[in-house]
């Protein structure tokens, strides 16, 4: 499923003294399958953007074409109904949306109400919750019991389930436990890999940007800078200062291994590329 | 949806009215109140719209948003109205049809009642639109000190309603949050059949209860833990102070009570 955004103006509050311009002509694209990470200081437009994507903010002016669905700024409940079938949105504190009495239940809700029957829901329920590592005895439990990390677990369960062909993802680690961040990370990807599905990560952490993401896209005050392959916008550590972004470490590394006579080939991409290609360089220089 | 309600906002700036003491602002309205019902006809009602139109003015309120935000506010007025239309006898009869009859009377007393509902209405917004919620609950809190007397408990009551306030946007954002988490699982409250519409709501009450309850209750150990015990020992950290241009804003006024008590007819 392609998402085209195509001349999107976005302003909260229009025609009152809290008018707030947050996207400004913005125009970009999203190809099926491809993992994109939106980055920008905090106020640049990420969530709005988003936002509009799965019809839940309508463009003030412009438009977004969602597969061959189209949103624009009076668009009927009936198409935004369609368009979150195919787009999925995991929210920031995900475990917050939570509310029926027991797992099961909570992850069916969303199967629901995309129209499928009692089993067909459940049959989905357990699977995304096997596959996020839930045991089967557990199912019946409140979510309310849960730790956050357990609940916000649960929660993406609610989503994957409903089979979104793009998967928007709003922050989805802000106050995990590390070990929980990675868990949380590695299933996006291999999701997006076994089910070929879009990927869009929010997130300030360019670590994360670095690892997984195939496409970068930069915003600030509401508009797009630049958009491109990972690798050529996280290793311009000019561009990512101008506009307050951390420098991966695994790039800052590199650079400073550089400086010292250390040059790799290409750029690792996470930490175990990064061993092999100094086994690589130790290989051919070191006597 | 609920972003248009302007009732109990409060808009940042720098008029007159804005840097008015809180308490003249109160005292102001209240007097404001029973004034309006000076008015007996329709110089008293011309008078009184102007000089709350020159308020607005002076405040530096947009008219056309502060209109637009009392929209929802509507209903009432048109019921209202239409209630003293054809319940109003006296006066000729202007129009006949069947049992329905509509009076000069009730035209007219209709049109009166109507005007004097939205001046109490926009003369209220006009003070939380100006006036910080902070500012609100000192105010409230000083005037109402001498009720101390008779052992109501003034102190807990401002903060009592100073918390609330604080809350009201919190909690409004916190429900936009909760109805988009589930309006993206597909859940449909703003269509369909009523009983889906109501069913709908309870993935939206639940967990907007839930981190309520949540809120208060560390909000509670927050300001335990910073030795707050009600109001024995407190000082004030921001004081009021009772300028020059409160008297004279009380002192206008009273002076307008009186031009409209005496054009009385
Ligand atoms: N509901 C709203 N009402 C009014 N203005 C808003 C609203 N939501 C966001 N904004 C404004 O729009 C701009 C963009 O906000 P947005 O939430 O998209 O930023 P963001 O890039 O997601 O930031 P962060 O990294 O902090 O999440 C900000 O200036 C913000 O103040
Ligand atoms: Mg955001």
């Amino acid at each position: 499923m392609k998402i085209t955004v195509d001349g999107l103006t976005s302003i909260y509050h229009n025609n009152t003294p809290f008018e707030h311009t947050a996207l400004n002509n913005f125009t970009t694209s999203f190809e099926p399958g491809k993992y994109y990470a939106v980055i920008g200081r905090t106020g640049s437009g990420k969530s709005t953007l988003i936002q509009h994507l799965n019809g839940l903010l309508l463009p003030t002016r412009g438009i977004v074409q969602v597969g061959d669905l189209t949103l624009k700024h009076r668009t009927k409940q009936r198409i935004i109904h369609q368009v979150k079938k195919h787009v999925g949105m995991v929210f920031q504190f995900p475990e917050h949306q939570l509310f029926d009495e027991t797992i099961l239940k909570d992850v069916m809700f969303g199967p629901l109400n995309m129209g499928l029957t009692e089993e067909e829901a459940e049959a989905r329920a357990e699977k995304y919750l096997s596959l996020l590592g839930v045991p089967e005895r557990a199912f019946g439990r409140s979510p309310f019991d849960l730790s956050g990390g357990q609940m916000r677990k649960i929660a993406i369960a609610g989503i994957l389930a409903m089979e979104p062909e793009v998967l928007i993802v709003d922050e989805p680690t802000a106050g995990l436990d590390p070990k929980s961040h990675i868990e949380v990370m590695d299933l996006f990807k291999q999701i997006q890999e076994d089910f070929n599905i879009t990927i869009i990560l929010v997130t300030h952490d360019m670590n994360d940007v670095f690892e997984y993401a195939d496409e970068v896209k930069l915003l600030a005050g509401g508009q797009l800078i630049r958009e491109g392959r990972t690798e050529d916008i996280l290793t311009d550590e000019k561009l990512l200062t101008d506009h307050h972004l951390e420098i991966p470490d695994i790039v800052r590394l590199v650079h400073d291994l550089e400086r010292k006579g250390v040059v790799f080939e290409g750029m690792p991409r996470n930490t175990d590329a990064f061993i092999t290609s100094y086994r690589e360089w130790r290989a051919l220089h070191a006597q | 949806m609920l972003s248009n309600m302007l009732l109990g906002r409060y808009i940042p700036g720098d008029s007159v009215i804005h840097r008015l003491d809180p308490r003249a602002k109160i005292v102001s309205v209240l007097l404001m109140m029973v004034i309006i019902f000076f008015a007996n006809h329709w110089v008293g009602y011309g008078l009184l719209v102007l000089f709350v139109l020159g308020i607005i003015r002076v405040a530096q309120i947009n008219l056309f948003f502060l209109f637009n935000g009392l929209k929802i506010l509507l209903f009432i007025l048109i019921f209202t109205f239409l209630l003293h239309i054809f319940f109003t006898r006296g006066g000729t009869t202007l129009f006949e049809w069947g049992f329905i009859q509509i009076d000069s009377e009730g035209l007219i007393t209709g049109i009166y009642i109507t005007v004097r509902l939205v001046m109490l209405l926009v003369i209220t917004t006009i003070l939380t639109l100006t006036t910080s919620p902070i500012e609100l609950t000192d105010a409230i809190e000083k005037l109402g000190a001498p009720l101390k007397k008779i052992k109501i408990p003034m102190h807990e009551l401002a903060m009592m309603i100073s918390i609330s306030l604080r809350f009201i946007p919190t909690l409004m954002d916190e429900t936009e949050k909760i109805i988009k988490a589930q309006s993206a699982r597909g859940s449909t409250f703003m269509t369909g059949r009523l009983k889906s519409r109501i069913n709908a709501l309870i993935p939206i009450f639940i967990p907007l209860f839930i981190s309520a309850f949540k809120r208060a209750e560390e909000m509670a150990v927050a300001m335990e833990v910073r030795g707050y015990t009600g109001e024995a020992g407190r000082t004030s950290y921001r004081e009021l102070n009772w300028h020059l241009r409160d008297t004279a804003a009380l002192i206008v006024i009273i002076a307008f009570g009186v031009l409209l008590f005496l054009v009385r007819m």
